[in-house]
């Protein structure tokens, strides 16, 4: 006996809530455990041990940490992946930061977990999967923070990952070819009284690992035999500086460089000074373009030292689109648990995710979930509605798999056929690669 | 034949006659302040003083300067004694022409008038028929390295080829048939003394720069323009970067002002242009930091996408007083003043400064094979004293091996050696090698690798390659 979307969807909500610390409890104890990016191995294998625990088979280290395993529904029919990310921040003034890494999930990822598995669970409840036509992805992907860039470089040089992001590590490995459309939940601080926010796009970037090269000397002694790199690094943030008024207001374009050494001694003429930064835009060739600038400002500080700078362009993130007719669903989903009149819509945001590297060769939705308080990325930030973003999430994003792959899968098909992906997945990496650029500029 | 003394005491009494007459000279000259290559109404002003003390004199040399002669009874040496005519620019002073800013901030008003105080003493009868050979009387243009751009301009008119007063009398070879030089400049009050003697000055180079980017918009199109006064004020902060890595004993100076800084509040400035200037006491640290301007103004230019035109001009060599000329100068000076009233500075002492007296033979004896550019002798670098310290007069802080005998005699002995070869013939200095360079540079936008950097020699350009270069 067939039952209806609704019933399902009952069902679904039923198992979850019946369920609810089982999901709660992992998304804590991964709180407390944070690891930043291509090193959650303890967060994977908790990850995995509670997918296994459900019956849920799974493969695990994909892209170094990544887990996958699936639901299969009655019969043939898409694939739809529920994700959750692994990794942490480094955030050192957390309360919740690891003492001797200074690792802290200051961005909430450790609720998506819990969220992918309160889906899975709910999704499980008797009955459900037999009544849908394709399959359920589930994964737990690492690495969407895109930082600590040298130890990933170094990862990057010794064949690890290719790139730094986990996402596209899934799509390099071809994770994601058997994958036709995904979602995610994301949590969000705010002060108003929003449960869910929707759609929006989000900057892309490039990542720079910048090496200045001077001549040491004797900063006291023997300061005119020396070059000195910390110089270089100070007229080409000023020159970064000087670039911002070309910038257009609609590529909302971000550069935000950090020095992460900036000289051996302090008697000593600085002869390797380091830069990371990223530059974010709204679209591919804004970002692409502001990253020439400053490569020609990082050019100009070597130049003006008579030094030389090393400048490594490694790609980021793509823009994320979120597919309307996917959000929709997932949108209708959220305000029958909270209210219409809690759920918003969002605008451009220019932070950045990987989940936008997806969203160009698929239908992808990434919503938030107003489920923390204070600053995204600060040492407040602290998810404190569980309901909110664990439970609520997860039976959002499960009730939007109902949707899509009930009576034959015939709203998932709808969104595919629908669906023109801006990049094939050759395409795809074809760009990626092509933003690799390791350079040395010397006078 | 009358008693050298005697000779001097008829042309102090000469002089003295005319005491008034020639403060009057000074002062016409301060009220009608002129800068370089525009002392007009200067030059007929000391060209009509000539004439009334019967001086022949030739006008219009190099624009405005003035060569007189006096003959002696018979054939010799010649000796130049030089007045220069031209003013700053320094709005506020007290004499300041309103318009112009033009103003006698640096003394030479009374230069042509001391040139013809000399003239009115040699020209007493006893005196002019007692001296062989002749004196050169010579007011001169443009000492002050300013108004780079108006004197390009006469440059292209084929006025002028180099842009100093005394480059172009040596140019247009009015220095030919002067064997010895000389010329008294004021200093400003202190406790020197009522003379000073000696020392050295820094050797310049004139950069004469503009950024040039895109105009648009400043409001509506900032990302249409190409900000070319950012890219003059990346390289003006790049430029103070470097200055750790002079040293101190190469009294370096790099400085420079901005003679157009935009045109327009709401356009994105387009062309911005600096005049620089490069100091420096010997020729080596000169290039080194030249060259250091020179990559800072391209950096700013390759940071923002702009280019960058440097002219290169080549400013004045570093004095070198010739130690017998500068010891009878003393002892005179000294008898008028007070014994306790001259110093000489060390032979190798700089303030900062630079004067195209020293890009002809200054003060020194005349090797007609060596041209007029003289060979740079390099000294030993000494460090520099302490600047309380400098031009004390004193010795006591010195260390005993450094002291010299820097009285007169000494300074006969230190030349008597210098010219038997008891000190080592100096080496050529490079930048007798580089000719007149000017070098215009146009900048950047090659890709993969940073704008070559010009080399010395092949690349810079000659001065007839300028205007041509300038263009593009």
């Amino acid at each position: 006996m067939p039952k209806s979307v609704d019933e399902l969807k009952a069902a679904v909500c039923a198992e979850i809530d019946l369920k609810a610390d089982t999901a709660v409890g992992v998304a804590k104890r991964i709180l407390d455990a944070p690891e930043t990016g291509f090193r959650e191995r303890e967060t994977a294998a908790v990850t995995a041990q509670a997918l296994r625990g459900m019956g849920v088979a799974c493969d695990e280290a994909i892209a170094v940490t990544g887990v996958k395993g699936f639901l299969e529904g009655g019969r043939a029919g898409p694939t739809v992946a529920v994700m959750g990310e692994l990794d942490s921040l480094i955030v050192p003034a957390h309360p919740h930061a690891d003492p001797e890494t200074g690792a802290a999930h200051a961005c909430g990822h450790h609720a998506q977990i819990g969220a992918m598995l309160a889906a899975a669970i709910g999704l499980q409840a008797p009955g459900v999967m037999d009544a849908l036509s394709g399959r359920v992805a589930l994964m737990a992907v690492p690495a969407e923070e895109y930082v600590e860039i040298e130890y990933r470089n170094e990862l990057r040089r010794a064949g690890a990952i290719e790139f730094l992001g986990g996402k596209p590590e899934f799509i390099r490995l071809g994770h994601l070819d058997d994958v036709d459309m995904a979602m995610m939940t994301h949590t969000i601080g705010t002060q108003d009284d929003d449960a869910f926010a929707v759609g929006g796009t989000n900057n892309g970037l490039v990542a720079k690992f910048v090496k200045f090269s001077g001549v040491a000397a004797h900063a006291g002694a023997a300061p005119h035999a020396g070059v000195n790199a910390l110089n270089a690094a100070m007229i080409a943030l000023s020159a970064i500086h000087a670039q911002r008024e070309t910038y257009r207001d609609d590529d909302t374009i971000r550069v935000h460089p950090i020095i992460t050494r900036g000289g051996d001694a302090v008697n000593s003429v600085p002869s390797d000074v380091r830069m990371e930064t990223f530059v974010r835009g709204r679209t591919i060739e804004a970002f692409r373009a502001a990253g020439d600038k400053v490569d020609r400002a990082l050019r100009a500080g070597a130049m003006a030292v008579g030094g030389s700078v090393t400048i490594t362009t490694l790609p980021g993130y793509l823009p994320i689109r979120n597919e309307p007719a996917l959000t929709g669903l997932h949108r209708a989903n959220a305000a029958s648990l909270v209210g219409e009149s809690r759920v918003v819509e969002l605008d451009h945001r220019t932070g950045s995710t990987d989940m936008g590297d997806v969203s160009q060769i698929m239908p992808v939705t990434h919503p938030y979930a107003v489920a923390a308080s204070g600053r995204s990325h600060g040492d407040d930030y602290l998810v404190h509605d569980y309901d909110l973003g664990v439970i609520a999430s997860g039976k959002a994003m499960a009730m939007t798999v109902v949707d899509l792959l009930a009576n034959g899968a015939e709203k998932a098909n709808r969104v595919l056929n629908g669906f023109k992906p801006p990049l094939t997945r050759s395409g795809y990496l074809e760009l990626m690669r092509g933003m690799v650029r390791e350079e040395t500029w010397a006078e | 034949m009358p008693a050298i003394e005697t000779l001097k005491a008829a042309a102090l009494a000469a002089i003295d006659a005319r005491r008034q007459w020639l403060i009057d000279v000074a002062q016409a000259i301060l009220r009608n302040p002129e800068p370089g290559f525009r002392e007009f109404e200067t030059a007929r002003l000391v060209s009509r003083r000539m004439s009334e003390l019967g001086v022949e004199h030739e006008s219009g040399i190099a624009v405005t300067g003035i060569k007189g002669r006096l003959p002696g009874r018979s054939p010799g040496s010649t000796v130049a004694v030089i007045g220069e005519m031209d003013c700053l620019r320094v709005p506020g002073h007290p004499y300041a022409d309103p318009e112009t800013a033009a103003a006698h901030a640096c003394g030479h008003h009374c230069q042509p008038a001391s040139m013809l105080g000399a003239a009115v003493g040699l020209m007493a009868p006893e005196v002019a028929s007692a001296l062989d050979g002749g004196v050169a009387l010579m007011a001169l243009p443009a000492e002050e390295f300013i108004d780079v751009e108006q004197r390009l301009a006469l440059r292209r008119e084929g006025r002028i080829d180099l842009l100093s007063g005394k480059q172009e009398f040596i140019r247009l070879g009015a220095f030919d048939d002067v064997d010895v030089a000389m010329m008294v400049h004021t200093s400003a009050a202190s406790a020197d003394g009522s003379f000073s003697v000696g020392g050295t000055s820094n050797g310049h180079m004139v950069k004469h720069v503009e950024f040039i980017g895109r105009a648009a918009h400043a409001g509506s199109l900032p990302h249409r323009g190409v900000n070319a006064l950012q890219a003059a004020m990346v390289a003006l902060n790049a430029l103070n970067t470097q200055r750790e890595t002079l040293r101190n004993e190469d009294v370096v100076r790099l400085h420079g002002i901005v003679t157009a800084g935009g045109e327009a509040a709401n356009s994105v400035p387009s062309t911005v242009r600096y005049e620089g200037r490069v100091r420096a006491r010997t020729a080596d640290a000169l290039s080194d930091a030249a060259d250091k301007m020179d990559r800072c103004l391209r950096a700013g230019a390759l940071a923002l996408g702009a280019r960058v035109r440097i002219v290169t001009v080549p400013g004045y060599l570093p004095i070198r007083h010739d130690r017998t000329m500068t010891a009878l100068f003393q002892a005179n000076a000294e008898r008028l003043a007070g014994a306790g009233k001259v110093v000489r500075h060390p032979w190798d002492r700089v303030r900062g400064g630079s004067t195209d007296h020293a890009g002809h033979p200054p003060l020194q004896r005349r090797r007609p094979r060596d041209g007029p550019r003289r060979r740079l002798r390099r000294r030993r670098l000494r460090p520099r004293r302490h600047p309380a310290r400098q031009g004390d007069g004193h010795d006591r802080h010195r260390p005993a091996r450094e002291r010299r005998d820097r009285s007169v005699r000494g300074a006969l002995q230190e030349q008597a050696a210098h010219d038997k070869g008891a000190v080592p013939a100096p080496p050529v200095s490079p930048l007798r090698r580089r000719a007149v360079p000017a070098c215009v540079r146009t900048g950047n936008q090659s890709r993969g690798r940073l704008p070559p950097r010009p080399r010395r020699g092949p690349r810079r350009l000659a001065w007839p390659e300028l205007a041509l270069a300038g263009k593009r």
